[in-house]
């Protein structure tokens, strides 16, 4: 792959829908580690905690895959003007967010 | 036994990981030329290029030895950090495990501009691709170190 822009899209998709998954519970399937079962439904709470991580991870990969290719359809000529630091910028600002998101855990302590 | 050996290894290449990506981040931000004490110098003017592949191996692997043991810590780690109210250890394994993935996402951006373009044209891209890959390294590194001391597996 030799086009930034699409591996730019890539990062920031990927991880701003891994994020979004995580903020909205959207869980499409969840991993039970007590029975190493995977599932599609939301078991009971005898089936012991549930891993959303996993699904969070494959929904931003094909979201980002996805985006990515379609950027990557755009020509270099265009895509080229743009300042090639926005990725990475938009990785740190996504970084920032999760500490906000995640901050109710150092509180009241 | 195992999950110890595993958690020992994923540790171990992390590692690696920290010394490789530290050693490229400081050299993608030295002013030419560097003055100065011989161990910065040195440490300063690598050619940071050959670290590249290097970093990228050794983070996924990393993560994928992550995602082995991270069951185990759910079970076992989780569960007593819960029930001690080390709220803001928990916490910190939270941020640790979204930021990783972050970090596995800019990999290929990161690759390109180590690797692709070498230009004095995208250093900042360079630089702000390899700085955050090298700040969620060292975060993760720290959080999974001082769990590790808190409760290990």
């Amino acid at each position: 792959m030799r086009h930034p822009f699409a591996l730019g899209v890539f990062a920031v998709v990927f991880s701003a829908v891994y994020l979004a998954g995580f903020l909205n519970g959207w869980i499409t399937f969840r991993f039970y580690p007590l029975n190493n079962v995977i599932s599609l439904d939301d078991l009971p709470r005898t089936a012991g905690p549930a891993m959303g991580w996993y699904a969070w991870i494959v929904q931003g990969f094909v979201a980002g895959l996805a985006a990515g290719l379609i950027a990557a359809a755009i020509p270099k000529r265009i895509t080229d003007k743009l300042w090639s630091g926005w990725a990475a910028v938009g990785v740190i600002l996504l970084v920032a967010a999760t500490f906000y998101f995640e901050w109710h855990w150092f509180q009241g302590q | 036994m195992t999950i110890t050996v595993l958690l020992l290894l994923h540790g171990l290449v992390a590692m690696l990981l920290v010394g490789a990506i530290t050693h490229q981040a400081i050299a993608v931000w030295r002013r030419a030329p560097t003055s100065g004490a011989q161990f910065f110098r040195r440490l300063s003017s690598v050619n940071t290029g050959v670290y590249t592949n290097a970093v990228i191996v050794l983070y996924v692997l990393v993560v994928i030895g992550g995602g082995v043991i991270y069951p185990t810590y759910v079970l076992d780690v989780k569960a007593s950090l819960t029930d001690a109210q080390m709220l803001s250890a928990i916490g910190a394994f939270e941020i640790k495990e979204h930021v990783a993935i972050f970090g596995l996402a800019l990999l290929p951006s990161y690759r390109y501009y180590w690797v692709n373009e070498r230009g004095i044209t995208h250093d900042w891209a360079r630089k702000l691709n390899t700085t955050a890959v090298a700040a969620i390294v060292w975060w993760s590194f720290a959080v999974g170190h001082i769990l590790n001391n808190i409760k290990g597996l």
